[in-house]
């Protein structure tokens, strides 16, 4: 009660010099729970975001790409395929279903996908209202897509060329929606869907226009099945060691699994996350080291405070736990507002990154980290505290009596 | 000096004093009883302040013995010394040393909670804030208060835990007339209210009219 009461009167009365060492372990703290827990929820938010998807096939290339490109939609597509050809070597009786998908256009910055009614299968995707296309340039909704553009059914919209905002608008081509999905927590929801046919013909009077004007023919027009992937969904997991083998073996197709993919990914990040955490770690320990410091020269400049304590009857224990207080004042602090900081940072982060890639991260912090964390924290406080606390139960009371 | 055998607060026997080895001072016999004051006089490295350290349980006596409310205090563990100053020997230094960073009244009660008195009593310490006159401030900061509320916070923190003992090391020796005459009334007027037996340890020669009886350091040779 003594050395607590006095620690919180002492902290109170050199509050700068304890701020600035709680500010910086709060930051260590914060750079370690950041660095634990968005390297396990990066993971699990693209898993959610690929939804039931086991297998992408595309064009000959880095799968690492392919994954980016047609089952997290973050990046640009790398080239055509036929659907012929891809769906040809994706039909595998280890294969639940496939579905072609066709990327070029955009609406308002969400992507237009042409494929066919399979993929709601492959997503396990519900209707909200209506239903799927039935004519061409009639197209669904995910969830996101129409809350985001205020689109109801019936609702009319024009695309755009490319797959980020202001393109050259195809307006002689508006589609009207005829079904929006229920929210799936998947990728799904951020896309706007349509026949493969409607975004072929499309592309092809683009590339056709543009031929006219330039003299170069596009792919489109040289591929009439033109798709730039097919997503699939195995019927058991044991497709996994199989079916990509198979499919790799096509000189012009590859197939990519995104799960394995993005452990990849992971991997190659690792250190990353390592580097972050031993920044957390750094920051923690030069908090500790000055905490020490400053604990020190006010252990000294308190000599005679302690030397009374001494004297009205306070044993060394008393005395050293003054310190011990103080700097277990500091890390609990330390530790609160590290995690506060932490929950902003991740909370800004992760609408962000939902914003950007449409990858929702739900950050959790486990049971056992988080016990790390505080056993760390408070032994680098024990640690700064120790010495200056040896020095204090040392404090002779004969300075009081002779200063 | 002299007191009934009952209520001997105080008695010093045969005291000898050392430094680095030497003999160097030696203090009268005392017995002192319930609200009865004495002072202790000698000129500047007489040994009045060693004298204060043996007698508190500070620093041990060459030979001597020490005897507070029936306890010699040099016969007791380290730890249970500690304890039984604190509870038992109220100390005014001569600075006063107050610890700036708490209150009034956290200053007071420091020395109750130093000697192990883990329960508030705060009748006890509004009787004395109020005795005091310190009722105003007891929440004020120390290193606020003037220089003669500190006195009388010294003075409370040395009564609070009602003393058998109060010992007062020089102090007076910063103080103009008025303040020594009023924190001489206030320290003899305490003891005779706590019934404790209070001994100053001084050179000032105005402190010897407020006082029961006088005894001088003897320097040894």
């Amino acid at each position: 009660m003594t050395a607590l009461t006095l620690a919180f009167a002492y902290l109170k009365r050199r509050w700068g010099q304890a701020l600035l060492s709680i500010l910086v372990g709060a930051l260590g703290v914060a750079a370690v729970v950041i660095a634990f827990t968005a390297f396990d929820a990066l993971p699990d938010a693209a898993e959610r975001s690929w939804g039931g998807v086991d297998l992408v096939v595309g064009p000959k290339g880095s799968p690492l790409d392919l994954v980016l490109c047609c089952a997290l939609h973050v990046s640009d597509p790398q080239g055509l395929v036929s659907e012929k050809t891809a769906m040809a070597a994706a039909h595998h009786p280890l294969v639940r279903l496939a579905a072609p998908i066709a990327l070029g256009d955009n609406v308002d910055g969400w992507r237009i996908v042409g494929t066919t009614p399979a993929i709601f299968a492959i997503y396990h995707a519900d209707f909200a209202q209506g239903d799927a296309w039935t004519k061409p340039l009639q197209a669904v909704l995910g969830a996101g897509v129409a809350r985001a553009l205020h689109l109801k059914m019936g609702d009319r919209f024009v695309g755009a060329h490319g797959l980020a905002m202001g393109g050259e608008l195809h307006s002689q081509f508006p589609y009207t929606v005829t079904g929006i999905l229920k929210p799936t927590g998947t990728v799904l929801d951020r896309l706007a869907l349509c026949d493969i046919e409607t975004v072929r013909y499309i592309h092809r009077k683009h590339a056709e226009d543009e031929a006219a004007e330039t003299g170069v023919a596009e792919t489109y027009v040289n591929l009439p099945d033109a798709a730039t992937a097919i997503v699939a969904s195995y019927r058991t997991p044991v497709a996994a060691l199989l079916v990509p083998r198979l499919i790799n073996a096509n000189p012009t197709l590859t197939a990519a699994s995104p799960s394995f993919e993005i452990a990849r990914l992971m991997g190659y990040m690792r250190p990353l996350s390592y580097a972050a955490t031993a920044l957390g770690l750094l920051l923690v320990i030069i908090a500790g080291a000055g905490a020490a410091a400053a604990l020190m020269a006010t252990m000294n400049a308190r000599t005679r405070d302690l030397a009374l304590l001494r004297a009205m009857g306070a044993g060394p224990g008393t005395i050293a736990s003054v310190a011990f207080c103080e700097a277990g004042i500091m890390a609990v602090i330390a530790l609160i507002l590290g995690g506060v900081l932490s929950w902003i940072a991740l909370v800004v982060t992760s609408q962000i990154l939902l914003d950007r890639t449409g990858l929702s991260i739900d950050p959790q912090l486990d049971s056992d980290t988080l016990l790390y964390l505080v056993a760390g924290a408070f032994a680098v406080a024990i640690i700064a505290a120790l010495v200056p606390a040896i020095r204090a139960a040392r404090t002779p009371i004969e300075e009081l009596l002779q200063s | 000096m002299l007191a009934t055998d009952d209520g001997i607060k105080l008695s010093l026997e045969d005291l000898i004093l050392s430094r680095s080895g030497r003999d160097f001072a030696r203090v009268p016999n005392v017995r002192l009883g319930s609200g009865q004051s004495i002072a202790l006089v000698g000129a500047s490295g007489s040994g009045k302040s060693t004298a204060l350290m043996a007698i508190a349980g500070i620093r041990p006596p060459k030979s001597g013995k020490v005897t507070i409310d029936g306890t010699d205090p040099w016969r007791l563990g380290r730890s249970a010394r500690d304890r039984f100053r604190g509870r038992r020997i109220g100390l005014v230094f001569q600075s006063f040393h107050l610890v700036d960073a708490l209150s009034t009244q956290a200053n007071v009660w420091l020395a109750a909670q130093c000697a192990g008195y883990p329960v508030h009593d705060p009748s006890r310490l509004t009787k004395l804030l109020d005795r005091l006159g310190l009722s105003a401030i007891r929440h004020r900061r120390a290193d606020h208060v003037s220089h003669g509320q500190a006195q009388r916070i010294a003075v409370a923190r040395a009564l609070i835990n009602n003393p058998a003992v109060i010992l007062a090391d020089e102090p007076t020796s910063a103080l103009d007339d008025h303040n020594t005459e009023t924190l001489l009334k206030l320290l003899t007027e305490s003891a005779v209210a706590e019934r404790a037996a209070l001994l100053i340890a001084t050179h000032d020669r105005r402190v010897l009219s407020a006082v029961d009886s006088v005894v001088e350091m003897d320097v040894l040779p």
